[in-house]
């Protein structure tokens, strides 16, 4: 053929390479944290950095009831997206309805806690994971058994390769599960829309109140309900009993001071969250500040903050309603974190 | 003088700078070591699940023995210290005690020579005691597949003693009581040395044949251990029995 001609195919089947988009099968690529105003970059281990392969793995896992040992129940089945990833329940059921140990807390914003359990037991949050799994009232299982039913299953085999470069293994499950619970990110509530991004409109005069008083002296509430997230993640006794038959994080520490004390949970989405303490013992948000307003029951190690508060009930309406508008909705219908 | 001769010259010095400067030192020879651990009940092997009748006359068995060893470190003659092995995994339970020639073995290689004394711990030190078992491969011994990890309070478990045992002392052996004893934390972290003059020549594979004895999981020279009524520690809370059971342990080897 002439030159010309030659060269027009050869523009065309060049053009032609070029215009095919689509991704090769087995890639990977860095997940984006869409973080709301005012939130920093959580703390990330340098051996499990999000990508998206290792948050679709991490969220094919968290929905898994293979992770049980009848495979009737996964890590959904306590941390409901509906309930901020709590559960509505005081004591979770597990494998033949077995009562839990603790109320289940919400996985909103895990990202940021410097210690896992409701004493702090396990420092990190892949630590975390293997304990669910094996434990007789949840899960019922062991790391092994996981395993080897992920090796068995060929998207977890092909996922596995793909985010970590390696066969499903105790690793792999506990990175991938920590990768997607990273992502659970909740900020876009009302109060974040008034306080973080300048919109004066968006609480109401009683909720404004709520929050001024929720930051006075006259509560304390925000010295450990402190923070973009609403704790300060330290653990304090408030007396919620006079005896604990659960120790807390002396069970840990072993020190006598430490007695009946439970990490502050975050007030991000409370309103969602009921039933409320370490035991769910309380069952609305109205009797937890009532427990707060009374000062808590006495005991020896309770918290100095703890100290009857003399509310009026207008106050206690206000606090209510400042307490209400930090549910985040958009984290409760995000698809992202859907199966 | 003429430029080849100093050529010649110059060249004559570089090769003897090569041949007499700059000698390497003579390699270090070395040989393999084994501790081979084997789990005794007087001078039987122990065996897993079959009743004995211990010092204090009451009928026992043991269903779960491992622990972790740490650290084993030789002493030579000249005063240097050779690391064995930083960590390793012991389990009875694999019945590798069944056998008449081999115990539980911890391996590495040392330099050849002549040592005075070896040491190892019961436990995982503290550098590695809150490490995530779960980062670990299958095979390693601080993989979470060896099932001695607390997952609720990060660590490991040191030393794991389950069986059953009579009430009474001279008992049928319907086993009415069982003991589990888990140790761990860094406080309970427990060293034991052996003064011993041992020689490894160059090569050798050299076993150093230990003995855990079973009997004295329940008696040392100060104390003995009631397993019906202290029967249970998890340690955190039940410290003095776990420490207490740690001694008993430490107590419990011997050369064999």
């Amino acid at each position: 053929m002439g030159n010309q001609t030659a060269l027009g195919f050869l523009v065309i089947a060049l053009l032609a390479a070029g215009c095919h988009k689509d991704p090769p099968l087995s890639s990977d690529a860095p997940y984006e944290l869409n973080l709301p105003a005012g939130f920093s970059m959580p703390s990330i281990p340098a051996n499990n950095e999000l990508t998206v392969k290792r948050v679709e793995l991490g969220k094919l896992l968290f929905f898994d009831t293979a992770l049980s040992v009848d495979s009737t129940v996964s890590c959904a089945s306590c941390h409901h997206q509906q309930f901020a990833f709590s559960d509505n329940k005081a004591l979770s059921l597990g494998v033949n309805n077995a009562v839990g140990f603790r109320n289940a807390p919400s996985l909103g914003n895990i990202a940021y806690h410097t210690s896992f359990f409701r004493d702090g037991g396990v420092p990190t949050l892949e630590q975390q994971t293997l304990a669910p799994i094996e434990d007789e009232n949840e899960m019922a299982f062991s790391v092994p058994g996981v395993v080897e039913r992920m090796k068995i299953n060929p998207d977890y085999v092909a996922l596995s390769k793909i985010a970590y470069d390696r066969e499903p293994d105790a690793f792999v499950l506990t990175r991938a599960l920590a990768a997607y619970q990273r992502t659970l990110i909740t900020g876009n509530s009302r109060f974040d829309k008034y306080y973080y991004q300048n919109d004066v409109s968006a609480l109401n005069e009683s909720e404004k109140r709520g929050f001024q008083l929720f930051t006075s002296e006259k509560t304390n509430c925000s010295v450990c309900h402190a923070g973009i997230d609403f704790s300060d993640y330290s653990f304090r006794n408030i007396g919620l009993y006079e005896m604990y038959a659960d120790t807390g994080r002396k069970r840990i520490t072993q020190l006598d001071e430490d007695y009946g004390k439970f990490k502050v949970p975050s007030l991000r989405n409370v309103e969602l969250t009921a039933p409320y303490m370490y035991d769910g013992s309380v069952t609305t948000l109205e009797s937890a500040i009532e427990h707060f307003n009374s000062g808590g029951k006495e005991n020896q190690y309770k918290d100095a903050l703890v100290q009857p508060l003399s509310l009026t009930t207008d106050e206690k309406q206000d606090l209510l309603n400042f307490l209400k508008s930090l549910t985040d909705v958009s984290f409760i219908e995000n698809e992202e974190f859907a199966p | 003088m003429s430029r080849n001769k100093i050529l010649s010259a110059l060249l004559l010095v570089l090769l003897s700078f090569t041949y007499t400067g700059c000698d390497d030192p003579p390699d270090e020879e070395t040989a393999t070591f084994v501790l081979d651990m084997k789990a005794m009940v007087n001078d039987s092997a122990f065996v897993l699940g079959q009743t004995y009748q211990n010092a204090q006359d009451y009928k026992f068995n043991i269903e779960t023995l491992r622990f972790y060893l740490s650290n084993l470190i030789l002493t030579g003659a000249d005063g240097s210290e050779v690391e064995v092995k930083d960590v390793d995994f012991l389990n009875f339970e694999n019945n590798h005690s069944t056998s008449q020639s081999k115990g539980e073995q911890v391996t590495g290689t040392i330099p050849a020579g002549a040592y005075t004394s070896l040491r190892f711990a019961i436990g995982v030190d503290s550098t590695r005691n809150s490490d995530d078992p779960a980062q670990y491969p299958s095979s390693h011994p601080l993989s979470i597949y060896n099932g001695s990890h607390w997952n609720w309070n990060t660590g490991y478990i040191f030393l794991k003693i389950e069986g059953s045992i009579d009430s009474t002392a001279n008992g049928s052996g319907n086993f009415g009581n069982s003991f589990l004893y888990h140790t761990g934390t860094n406080p309970l972290y427990h060293e034991i040395q052996f003064s011993d003059d041992f020689t490894v020549a160059p090569a050798e594979t050299f076993e150093y044949k230990m003995k855990l004895d079973v009997n004295r999981f329940f008696y040392n020279d100060s104390d003995t251990l009631d397993a019906v009524n202290d029967n249970f520690t998890h340690t955190t809370g039940t410290f003095r029995i776990a420490e207490r059971v740690t001694d008993f342990f430490s107590g419990a080897f011997s050369k064999r």
